[in-house]
């Protein structure tokens, strides 16, 4: 027999490359040779067994991979792994809502809206479902107008869900002693468990059986039961064994009365209700008023939730001690959750010591109703979280961001016309946003999406983008109330007398002589807000201090003489615009960056050709001989330099060349007629000011070199850019 | 499973030694997958040169699609031409693949002509595949006949 050098490579697992090591080992022999030739018998022979070594390799691997929580794949598997840390997995979660029930009849004292009524309603999918309260409502006097003298029951807690119920009887001889509820649908928060002595005897339905949770807390006697999630996404219930829990005892009867829900699809019910249209309804002479629309409703955790909170919730130990403790806790009880932030409350401004902060985001709209902020502090984290600290659920805060692109293309690398660029860079922002953005701690970092910009097509050369942040004020119309709006992030403020880098929308309010005007806000850039408007095409103040700004903070503080009494768009929002001090923005605390899907105007794309802009070029006269970056104004009034790097118009398609000061801005050019608030010390910090610059405050010096308009004053039209 | 394959290899080799060592101007040597046993030596018989050609040809030639697992490119297919109409499509059908399928996979034999007949009294299709070996002006001829057996 020849002599084997050759050993069998045993890390192959892909089929080729086992044949291939059978095929170099047969080479050390001479009594085979065909077994390099596909029709060989010796090469059939070769596939069956690397087949069968590969197919074995393979279910090795998949083996192992189910093993361990991070690899495995298969829910059965992770639901199992998951038991290893105390955790059971979410079941689908019942939507609730809080309702008034108004009785067309006379109030009668005493009497109560019973327990586990119905009320039924047709969710935004078009189905109807089914509603119940779980606990009795004291029926009392209705005060309101519409209802004087007739029965109410306020403030119902309702859960979306069938009851159901199933029974099983106790058999000690089975060797699994698990009772499986028959529907994947459970809602296992409502799961209600009774406990007869036999079928015949009833003795003990009424004795309370609660849920356990820690098995170092039970005693023998304890009537407690378990609950885990079993195979194919079905929950079972089992029993203490006699030494931890109470041991069930031949005959007994046990009465599984569960709630069988539609999660998520029974969410918001009675969102767009009107006294004309009631979401809820109930049999009898009543109607139902909702409070809070639906919510809260989930489906069952996923595989990927499972494995991300499975040893997370291991590490909390039941407990709410850290800011992820918090998160975990929450996100996993309430799973109407798509994104969250804790924080304490020595992060806050001024700070709150002693206080936790969550801020959620839910999935199914912006804002957390008001019972669902009781229901995870009362249901959740109280019972948790350390004594001496007070939890509080507050809402997230939107940032929106305005970009306006200007893209530089080369028409000749493309097929693409230049609106075909100018969509697919838009969607390619607002993709960047949805990605990256829209969740807490999230910042929007500016060279990230220039980038990305810069990706969207292989005819991109480049772009230049402005950045504004615009924060949303809900005002109380026509109450004499101050606001605060805090953008938390800085403002751009190089200088005391700078021109207004905050602008706001247009909305109604009286000028000191009673009449209405269409007036919007705007920073004096000194650190006052004003207010404006509009005569004759040119600017007059209404009101010269209407609030502060501190720019450093990035937060406005409207005092009570800011009183807006209709909003001109018909909405309920005054927008405010801010020049960003940083390109980069940041998310802090309950901060989230967004941007609205509803204004076009909020991501603007205009397309440059390379052509273009060597036309413009072109007819540059005198200022190439400095460079590319700086050049003479061809048209423009007066002889200003404008900064390339600065300037947000340079590159604009109609060739026209105007003051980059109305785009960053937002304000417009104006004439001169406005004059300057008195100069009065701010008391914020951040907003003091410095001593005016030669040629008057509103001569801007920097960036600009020289700047013609430095000797006219206050005027908004001399400025350089920033 | 690759230990158990090595073992028996080693042992089949002791019993072909000597035989192989008698006679070595085998230039083609294959294993017969009759698994018939040698009546004297009982040891698995050896196909050699033009036979272990030819019971090449016939494992490509008889292989249908996908029964070679991870080479689906594998195969001769003349097996689904039983269930086509009999006709000269299904004759010509059957040389092209009978053709192809040696060109690609069986490097040894050089195809002089393949002769395909169709017998319909019998639901037979006889298939005869002149060939000769690369550097070798013997011509052999192989003869396959289909039959269907439902």
């Amino acid at each position: 027999m020849a002599t084997n050098d050759k050993n069998l490579e045993l890390t192959e697992l892909d089929f080729l490359n086992i044949k291939e090591s059978l095929k170099t080992y047969l080479k050390s022999q001479e009594v085979f040779k065909d077994y390099d030739f596909e029709g060989s018998g010796l090469s059939i022979l070769l596939d069956v067994l690397s087949y069968n070594t590969h197919y074995m390799g393979f279910y090795a691997n998949m083996v192992a991979n189910e093993m361990f929580l991070d690899s495995a794949v298969m829910r059965d598997s992770v639901v199992s792994l998951s038991k290893h840390l105390g955790y059971t997995p979410t079941s689908k979660k019942s939507a609730f809502s809080t309702i008034n029930v108004k009785y067309n009849t006379t109030y009668e004292s005493g009497t109560y809206l019973p327990a586990f009524t119905t009320f039924t309603a047709t969710g935004p999918d078009g189905t109807n479902y089914t509603f119940f309260n779980k606990t009795p409502v004291l029926i009392e006097e209705d005060t309101n107008q519409d209802n004087l003298g007739n029965g109410i029951a306020p403030n119902v807690s309702i859960y979306e869900g069938l009851r159901r119920t199933v029974s099983f009887v106790y058999d000690s001889s089975v060797s699994n002693k698990m009772f499986r509820i028959p529907d994947v649908n459970v809602d296992t928060e409502h799961l209600v468990i009774n406990v007869q002595t036999s079928t015949s005897d009833r003795s003990g339905f009424f004795d309370t059986w609660s849920k356990g949770t820690n098995f170092t807390d039970y005693k023998s006697t304890d009537k407690v039961w378990f609950l885990q999630e079993s195979k194919d996404n079905f929950f079972e219930v089992y029993f203490g064994d006699g030494i931890v829990g109470q041991e069930l005892a031949d005959g007994n009867v046990i009465t599984l009365t569960y709630v069988s829900s539609a999660g998520s699809n029974a969410n918001n019910i009675g969102k767009n209700e009107s006294t004309a249209n009631r979401a809820f309804s109930i049999s009898g002479n009543a109607y139902v008023e909702t409070i809070d629309f639906s919510s809260g409703g989930s489906d069952p955790e996923d595989i990927k939730n499972i494995k991300y909170f499975a040893p997370r919730t291991f590490q909390a130990q039941d407990r709410a001690v850290t800011a992820i403790d918090y998160e975990t806790l929450v996100a996993k009880e309430y799973a109407d959750v798509e994104t969250i932030n804790v924080y304490g409350g020595e992060e806050e401004s001024p700070p709150q010591y002693g206080k936790v902060f969550i801020s959620i985001k839910p999935e199914s709209g912006k804002y957390l109703n008001e019972s669902a902020k009781r229901n995870i502090i009362n249901d959740i984290v109280k019972s948790k979280n350390l004594v001496s600290i007070i939890p509080e659920v507050i809402d997230p805060e939107y940032l929106y961001l305005l970009l306006d692109t200007e893209v530089l293309y080369n028409p000749n690398k493309t097929l693409l016309s230049p609106q075909a660029v100018a969509i697919l860079t838009e969607a390619n922002i607002k993709s960047y946003i949805d990605t990256n953005l829209e969740k807490f701690e999230q910042d929007m970092v500016f060279s990230r999406l220039l980038e990305k910009i810069d990706e969207t097509e292989d005819s991109i050369l480049g772009n230049q983008t402005t950045i504004r942040i615009q924060k949303w004020l809900y005002p109380t119309l026509g109450a004499s109330t101050g606001y605060t709006i805090n953008f938390k992030n800085p403002i751009f403020h190089p200088h005391d007398g700078h021109m207004p880098v905050i602008t706001s929308t247009n909305f109604k309010h009286l000028d000191l002589n009673g009449k209405m005007q269409t007036a919007f806000a705007e920073d004096d850039g000194r650190g006052f807000i004003r207010l404006l408007y509009f005569e004759k095409g040119t600017k007059k103040i209404l009101n010269s201090n209407v609030g502060a700004v501190n720019y450093k903070k990035g937060k406005i503080t409207l005092s009570s003489s800011f009183v807006p009494v209709s909003i001109d768009d018909g909405s309920e929002v005054i927008r405010f615009t801010a020049v960003p001090d940083d390109q980069d923005v940041l998310a802090t605390n309950n901060l989230i960056l967004t941007y609205d899907e509803l204004d076009s105007d909020s991501i603007k794309v205009s397309i440059t050709t390379k052509a273009l802009r060597k036309e413009r070029y072109d007819n540059i006269s005198t200022s190439l001989a400095i460079g590319l970056d700086r050049y003479q104004v061809p048209t423009g009034a007066d002889s200003t330099i404008i900064d390339r790097s600065q300037s947000s118009s340079f590159y604009s398609g109609d060739g026209s060349v105007s003051n980059s000061d109305s785009g960053q801005g937002g304000t417009g050019v104006v004439d001169g007629t406005v004059q300057d608030p008195p100069i009065i010390p701010p008391d914020e910090e951040g907003t003091s000011i410095p001593p005016s610059p030669p040629g008057g405050a509103g001569g801007d010096s920097d960036g600009g070199g020289s700047d013609g308009g430095g000797s006219d004053g206050g005027s908004f039209s001399g400025g350089g850019g920033y | 499973m690759a230990s158990q394959f090595a073992r028996f290899l080693h042992i089949l080799h002791f019993r072909q030694i000597n035989r192989h060592m008698r006679d070595k101007k085998y230039k083609f040597s294959d294993l017969d997958l009759s698994f018939t046993r040698n009546p004297i030596t009982g040891d698995v018989p050896l196909k050699t040169n033009y036979e272990a050609v030819k019971r090449s040809i016939r494992n490509l030639v008889m292989t249908n699609k996908y029964e070679r697992p991870f080479q689906p490119g594998l195969f001769g297919g003349i097996t689904d031409q039983l269930f086509e109409l009999a006709g000269p499509f299904a004759v010509i059908e059957t040389k092209d693949r009978i053709k192809e399928v040696i060109q690609d996979f069986e490097p040894r034999a050089i195809v002089e002509d393949v002769r395909v007949a169709i017998i319909s009294d019998t639901h037979q299709m006889v298939a005869t595949i002149i060939f000769r070996l690369e550097n070798d002006d013997r011509i052999e001829t192989l003869n396959l006949a289909l039959e269907r057996l439902r």
